[in-house]
């Protein structure tokens, strides 16, 4: 595992680790590619903490503060996590936004968490930024990144990340040491994140999560399952999501893995394939659109396609049944089964973008496990997850060679998982969320 | 998009004097003037029937006027086939889409930059030297202009008839400017579309007509009076062949006789708007 020899404490945040990596990794490594006028255009780590220096110095000139809150919404880019780092390295906390978020949940979110900055990636989240504004009186200032339709925008609290990375520029010149000194004042109890919950109760709660639990997140997670850092990661999942925040940055981070981002959301599936990711997170409902579109593909196919499909999957079937039963596989049934890969599950995984799976999980919603039994069958080693928000990812996982489908695995190190009397679920782990943010004090004056 | 010929920002770059173009006893167009300013979305409007294709046909070459002149840039282009029409700077796309059905989103775009290409038939069966460099460049065009204007990023690999229809008319949009035509003709780009994609293609062809690398001159024929009015710069309109008036959309949307021909009620004139 890349991330051994990191000792995870509480005087260690999330942009000093991001700040060792890049020395560690410098330009020799890429740390993110992004699929760009239909090719991978890398970055390395040097091209990445300049990127995060710059745009970091640059809204510091700006007049953003420690503690400041700075709301991002925009598509899965490196532009994205450059602000996220960038807004976190100067002590302010990042709060990222769904992409499809209305204009209502933009104003609620924005105004309730104080944000002084807001990121959009397109004209579009302008727009919605420019809307709210005359009702968020706290919003000062507003950054975006693609410049296409931008050019009859002319405000002065309006700017390119390009422009604010100009800016830091200067500012770097004029004190160099400006910016370590920035990373070097944070401590792990310091917040780190704000993520709005889902809301299922009421109004989403902002849950402020610490530099500590994030990284305790990445680290407990990957004693359970290794990453190496010649790993590839997709990232193509909301930011505001957890549980792509604890794959691209607890983990990620840690580990100094690679992260793709896709072209567009809707051909992700496409470029995943052209990656070939070793570790995958999606929801189940992506694995459900896999499992139909094979279904549809093999009706489609020619007969001998179909025939070996068949036969291979029985075979597949049953070898992944025997496994669920922890039973042993017996040396014919292991032979066929290389026979079936052989004839079809190599050829399907590629095309699925399976065939370097290491890990793969689904989490935040149930699965059938029929879909369960099919990627087994195949030999992708599919693992079912729990977790929240508030616990900075997740709390329960499948452990390899241990998957019974209708639960979802046993608590990762550091974790306690309860069931109370009422049938609640109750989790306490060193990650836990230090407090939802304006709650308290409402809840109190009730 | 070049300046080529020395035409300036405000110079008259496409002009049409009498235009007389009569099918058997129908006479499709009866005396039409245009003149056409470089920079300017110029509309055609008018009733079915009014003659709008059929002008958009004279200027790009598909019909062959009975009478009257066409000056592209100053020189008559009446006698110019459309390929020829093409290669001066002349782009179009159709009102009833004229894709490649058969061939990929990109391919159908790279079509339209055919022109362009100086490598043959044995240089360019070769991948290499200047072919190559070619071909980069033609390539890096596309993408970064004109795939990455239209967003259509998630289909370049899919196959133009499978598409929907919306994405079908960007495609054709996408076809046309990679000629880097100086001059488009739309023909009602907007038709068939829904909201969403009408304010999608509304956009872009703002964008094409102001961004700095297009500035590209616009002849629009649509029915959708909401974008009409709201993205041209001057607005003519056409009844049974004949021309009723030319001018700005504010002078044209007040205009008696135009809201009698084809306007009609107040209503219909404020769809969309």
């Amino acid at each position: 595992m890349g991330g051994e020899n990191i000792e995870i404490t509480k005087d260690l945040t999330i942009p000093q680790l991001f700040y060792r990596q890049c020395k560690k990794y410098g330009s020799g490594k890429v740390a993110m590619r992004e699929k760009e006028f239909g090719i991978w255009r890398p970055f390395t780590w040097q091209d990445y903490l300049d990127n995060v220096k710059y745009l970091c110095l640059g809204m510091v000139s700006l007049g953003l503060k420690k503690g400041d809150k700075v709301a991002m919404i925009g598509d899965n880019r490196p532009e994205g996590i450059w602000a996220e780092m960038a807004t976190m390295c100067a002590g302010a906390v990042p709060v990222w936004l769904f992409q499809d978020c209305m204009m209502e949940e933009v104003k609620y979110i924005v105004d309730h968490s104080d944000s002084r900055f807001f990121i959009g990636e397109t004209q579009e989240e302008v727009d919605k930024a420019l809307a709210i504004m005359p009702e968020c009186p706290k919003l000062e200032c507003i950054i975006w990144d693609d410049p296409k339709g931008m050019r009859r925008y002319h405000l002065e609290f309006l700017m390119s990340i390009k422009k604010a990375q100009e800016l830091g520029r200067e500012l770097d010149q004029k004190e160099p040491e400006l910016f370590e000194k920035l990373i070097n004042e944070g401590h792990g109890d310091d917040i780190c994140l704000l993520f709005y919950t889902s809301g299922t109760t009421a109004l989403p709660k902002g849950a402020l999560l610490t530099h500590y639990n994030m990284l305790s997140m990445g680290q407990n997670l990957m004693a359970v399952d290794p990453c190496y850092d010649t790993d590839d990661f997709v990232s193509y999942l909301p930011f505001a999501w957890i549980g792509e925040q604890m794959m691209s940055i607890s983990c990620g981070l840690q580990v100094g893995y690679t992260l793709n981002f896709p072209e567009e959301p809707e051909i992700a599936q496409h470029n995943i394939r052209e990656i070939g990711p070793h570790v995958m997170f999606a929801a189940p409902r992506l694995y459900e659109g896999l499992t139909r579109q094979v279904q549809v593909k093999y009706l489609d196919s020619t007969w001998i396609k179909r025939k070996a499909y068949e036969v291979a999957t029985k075979i597949g079937y049953h070898v992944a049944d025997l496994k669920f039963e922890k039973k042993p596989i017996p040396w014919y049934w292991r032979a066929l089964n290389k026979f079936a890969y052989v004839v079809m599950q190599k050829k399907l995984k590629d095309h699925l973008g399976m065939s370097r799976l290491r890990h793969c999980y689904t989490g935040g919603a149930a699965m059938g496990p029929e879909h369960f039994r099919f990627f087994h069958a195949l030999g992708v080693n599919l693992k079912q997850i729990y977790g929240q928000t508030e616990i900075a990812g997740i709390s329960v996982t499948h452990r390899d060679g241990d998957i019974k489908f209708d639960t979802v695995g046993t608590p990762i190190p550091e974790t306690e998982v309860k069931i109370t009397e009422d049938g609640e679920i109750i989790s306490k782990a060193p990650r836990s969320f230090k407090v939802t943010i304006k709650w308290r004090r409402k809840q109190k004056r009730h | 998009m070049n300046n080529a010929g020395g035409v300036q920002a405000g110079d008259v770059i496409l002009k049409l004097e009498d235009i007389n173009m009569a099918f058997g006893k129908v006479q499709a167009l009866n005396g039409v003037d245009l003149e056409v300013r470089k920079g300017e979305i110029h509309s055609i409007i008018g009733p079915n029937g009014a003659g709008k294709t059929v002008m958009m046909n004279c200027i790009n070459g598909l019909y062959h006027p009975q009478k009257g002149n066409i000056y592209f840039k100053g020189e008559k282009i009446n006698h110019l086939s459309p390929h020829k029409r093409a290669e001066r700077g002349i782009g179009r796309t159709f009102q009833k889409l004229e894709l490649y059905g058969g061939m990929t989103v990109l391919d159908n775009i790279r079509m339209g930059s055919h022109v362009h290409l100086k490598s043959g038939i044995l240089s360019g069966s070769v991948y290499a030297g200047k072919t190559k460099k070619e071909e980069i460049e033609d390539r890096r065009f596309i993408e970064e202009e004109i795939i990455d204007l239209l967003e259509i990023e998630g289909i370049r690999d899919q196959v133009a008839h499978m598409l929907p229809y919306g994405l079908q008319k960007r495609v054709e949009l996408g076809r046309a400017l990679a000629l880097r035509p100086e001059l488009i003709l739309l023909d009602e780009p907007m038709a068939g579309l829904n909201l969403e994609e009408v304010e999608d293609m509304a956009r872009f062809i703002l964008d094409i007509n102001e961004e700095k690398l297009w500035k590209v001159t616009c002849v629009l024929v649509e029915h959708d009076m909401g974008v009409v009015m709201d993205i041209s710069h001057r607005v003519l309109v056409l009844n049974f062949g004949n021309m009723i008036t030319d001018g700005v959309p504010e002078e044209v949307g007040k205009n008696p006789e135009v809201v009698k021909a084809y306007l009609g009620e107040e209503d219909l004139y404020i769809t969309r708007r």
